[in-house]
Formats: structure tokens, sequence, C-alpha cells
């Protein structure tokens, strides 16, 4: 192997795109050529430094000046504001309203469509509205109130099949945000999506970063639940980790029941 | 095509439906605001670029393609408004006050431990400065932003290989100078302690 295909590996490594044949390559070549080793070695350290460097948040100005922007634009257009426009709008100002409205549209919709084409337009439908309604909640999760990110997290419950965008944000929800409620909820969400092996892996993963004991305890009654013996391994290392009695002792009888299951 | 991909909104703004580009906006502002403040180092100039990246988008929709990388299409964009704005404000003549910025910074409790981080911090932000626009913008994408090398390949025009080797290179060059500014804030130390 050349340097520059060592240096390209290194680069993968680094960046956490690199496949598990080309480390398997990347380490031989580094048992080979000990001296490269070292000096990638060191390069790492500087590497891992820059993201010690924190970068600041913009200020108010910065969102107020592109809604005055957004503002003039929207002004500027000439036609009537598009169907999907309005209902976007609804949903930034009051979503019931625009979920209201839909669900009548629907149901109006419904009632005058001619027999021969209704499971078809009705399926169309009812994409459209998951559709909308996952588009509502991913908007609803960026809000800063807790209240409207409880509504985003409680509408994605509702959504009839797991989208990977709304997993995604559900298990960021679970393990970022601030407020306990938010989390909480985000969790129950989760749940309702049991068949997915990304959401059993997160909730695994998230013993490790959850420190609330309400939210352990709700992750640990969805692993009974889901009988995820994957997760036995994290669930022993959080209950040596913890000092409280009783989630000690509530986690060991997880454990117990995951094995007997 | 998915409704929520960044590629079928832009898609709709090229149709003239401007409302789109407020979920744009929210998923991109904080990032390009790191692009801008790691290559500038000022707060209310980077929220200044941010807002001209997206007057451009709507400026320029025509030109994105069927077949576009929106991440791609909005980083080269954001290159294009720092190039006009380094040019018409050559090198910067002046630095505005960060305290606005810097108070929006983690709060470490440790004394000792942050004076000691904030120093090697120093050391390398400087080493930073000193690199040329473009290894500054590369390092920046690839570190900061974690864009993948593919997309970064890309707003470059070149090949990922040589996209990785640059990055290696830019290291190598950053460690250099971080380490010379360490032995020379070291024996800086030493003399003092000397008088």
């Amino acid at each position: 192997m050349t340097e520059e295909e060592i240096i390209a590996l290194w680069q993968e490594q680094v960046a956490g795109e690199i496949t598990d044949e080309d480390q398997e390559k990347l380490n031989q070549a580094l048992e080979a050529h000990p001296e490269y080793a070292v000096e990638l070695q060191n390069l790492k350290k500087t590497w891992n430094l820059f993201q010690e460097i924190e970068t600041p948040e913009p200020s108010p100005r910065m969102d107020e000046k592109f809604e005055d922007f957004l503002s003039s634009q929207r002004a500027k257009r000439p036609v009537p504001p598009h169907f999907w426009d309005a209902l976007i709008a609804a949903i930034q100002g009051g979503w019931r309203v625009g979920i209201s409205s839909l669900i009548i549209g629907v149901l109006v919709g419904w009632w005058f469509i001619p027999a021969e084409n209704e499971s078809s337009d009705l399926q169309y439908l009812s994409e459209e509205v998951a559709e909308l309604k996952e588009m509502m909640m991913l908007t609803l999760i960026q809000q800063p109130q807790a209240q409207e990110r409880i509504k985003a997290v409680n509408m994605a419950g509702e959504l009839p099949k797991a989208d990977i965008d709304v997993i995604n944000a559900l298990i960021t929800t679970l393990n970022q945000d601030k407020n306990l409620n938010v989390r909480l909820a985000a969790l129950e969400s989760l749940i309702k999506y049991d068949e997915s092996p990304k959401v059993r892996s997160a909730l695994i993963d998230a013993l490790e970063i959850q420190e609330s004991p309400l939210i352990l305890v709700a992750i640990a009654d969805a692993l009974v639940q889901f009988q995820e013996k994957g997760s036995i391994e994290a669930l022993e290392k959080k209950r040596d980790e913890i000092s409280s009695g009783i989630l000690k002792d509530k986690l060991a009888s997880t454990i117990q029941k995951i094995r007997q299951s | 095509m998915h409704l929520l991909e960044d590629h079928s909104l832009m898609l709709k703004i090229r149709q003239g439906d401007v409302e789109k580009l407020d979920l744009l906006y929210r998923r991109y502002s904080r990032r390009l605001f790191g692009f801008f403040f790691r290559m500038t180092n000022e707060g209310a100039t980077s929220e200044d670029l941010v807002q001209n990246v997206f007057v451009r988008i709507l400026k320029y929709k025509h030109t994105y393609k069927d077949d576009g990388d929106f991440e791609v299409w909005i980083f080269q964009l954001a290159r294009n408004v720092f190039k006009d704005h380094y040019r018409k404000n050559k090198r910067y003549a002046f630095r505005e006050s960060m305290e606005p910025y810097e108070q929006n910074l983690g709060v470490v409790s440790n004394k000792q431990q942050e004076l000691e981080r904030q120093e090697e911090l120093e050391n390398l932000k400087n080493a930073l400065d000193k690199l040329s626009e473009e290894k500054r913008e590369l390092i920046t994408l690839v570190r900061y932003e974690k864009m993948k090398y593919s997309a970064v390949a890309q707003i470059f025009g070149v090949s990922e290989s040589a996209i990785k080797v640059r990055v290696h290179r830019i290291i190598k060059e950053l460690r250099a100078c971080y380490l010379g500014m360490d032995a020379e804030s070291d024996l800086m130390s030493k003399s003092l302690k000397k008088e």
C-alpha cells in the first residue's frame, strides 16, 4: 500500500467513513509501517482538538432578518397563495385549524368521490395526510416552546408507518431535548415503532446517555415489553454505574424479566 | 420523491414556491453561520452572510439542476458569498467585539483546566487563522460541517482522493504551526520565570 493510500484510509477512519474491510487494510498497513502509525497518532490529537473549538450561536437578529426577507418575498408574489402554502401557513399559525380543515376536506372528498375510484383515491389522500402530518411534526419539533415539541412527538406516534426522518427526529429529541416531559413523550412515541431495529438499538444506546430515573425506568419497561435480550449488557452496565438503590433494583428485575422471556 | 427532502423542497422553490425556503433555512442557517464564523471570526458579519446565501438561493434558483445535490449547491453559494465579501472588504480592517457571541459559549467550572484548554485552543485558532482562505474553507467543511469527502470534492471540483490528501497536509501544517506556537509560549514562560 502506498503512502497516499494509507493517508486516504486514515482520513476516512478519522471522519468515521471507513468500512470494516478498509479498517482491516489500514491496520495491516500500519503494522507494517510503524513510523506512519506514530505520525498518524500525533495528527489524530490535532484532529480531535478541533472539536473542542466551540461555535457560538447566532443572535436572534439573524432569524428576524430572515423572517423579514421571507415576508417581503411573499408579498411580491402576484398569484394567490397555493393550497399547500395556505395549509403550511395554517400549520405554522395554528396547527389545530390546519389539521381540522384537512380532515373535513378528506371527509367531504370521500363523500363525493365515485365508488369505483374510492379505494385508490382514498389511499392517495391518506398518504398526503400522512406526509403533511409528518411535515407538521418536523416543523413543530424544532419550536422553542416545550409544549409545541410535545405536540410534535405525540403527532409522530400517530403516523401510520415509521419514516426514517421521523424516527431520527424522535431519537434526537429523546437524547438531546432539555425538557424531561418532551423526552418522555418522545420515548412513548418511539415505543410504538417496536418493530424497527433502529428504535430498539436507540433505546439500548439511550441507557448510557440518560440520567433521569424516570426515563431510565420507562426505557427499562419498554425493553421488557420488547423482550430485547440484546439490551442485557447495557442494562447491567447501567445497574453497576448508578447509586440509587430503587433504580438499581428496578434494573436488576428488568434484566431478570428479559432473561426469562 | 420524498416531500421533505432538501432536493424536492429546492425544486418546489425553483417553481416559485418561496414558502419552502423557511424549512431549508431552519435546516441550514446554523451550519452556514458556523462556516462563515470560522472564515471571518465575526458574528454579525456571519449573520449577514447567511442572509445573503438565502437571498441568492432565490436569485439563482433557476440554476439548480433536476439532479442537483442541495447540500453541495448551498455550500457552493456560501463559498461565493464569502469570496465576494472578502473581495469587497479585502482583509478585515477591524475586528468586531466578540463579547455577545462569546457569552453564548458553554461555561467550564474548573478554572485551571479551563485556562490550559483555552491556551491550547487559542494556539490552534491562531494556527487556523494563518491558513490560506481555501485551506480554511476546506478544513471547515470537512471538520466542522462534517461533510462527506465526496460532497467536498464536488464543491472544490477535484477528486475525492485529492481532497483527502489536501486535508491531511493541512492537518500536518496546523500541527507544525500549533506546536511551534506551543514551544514559543513555553520559551516565553521559561524566560519570564528567569526574570
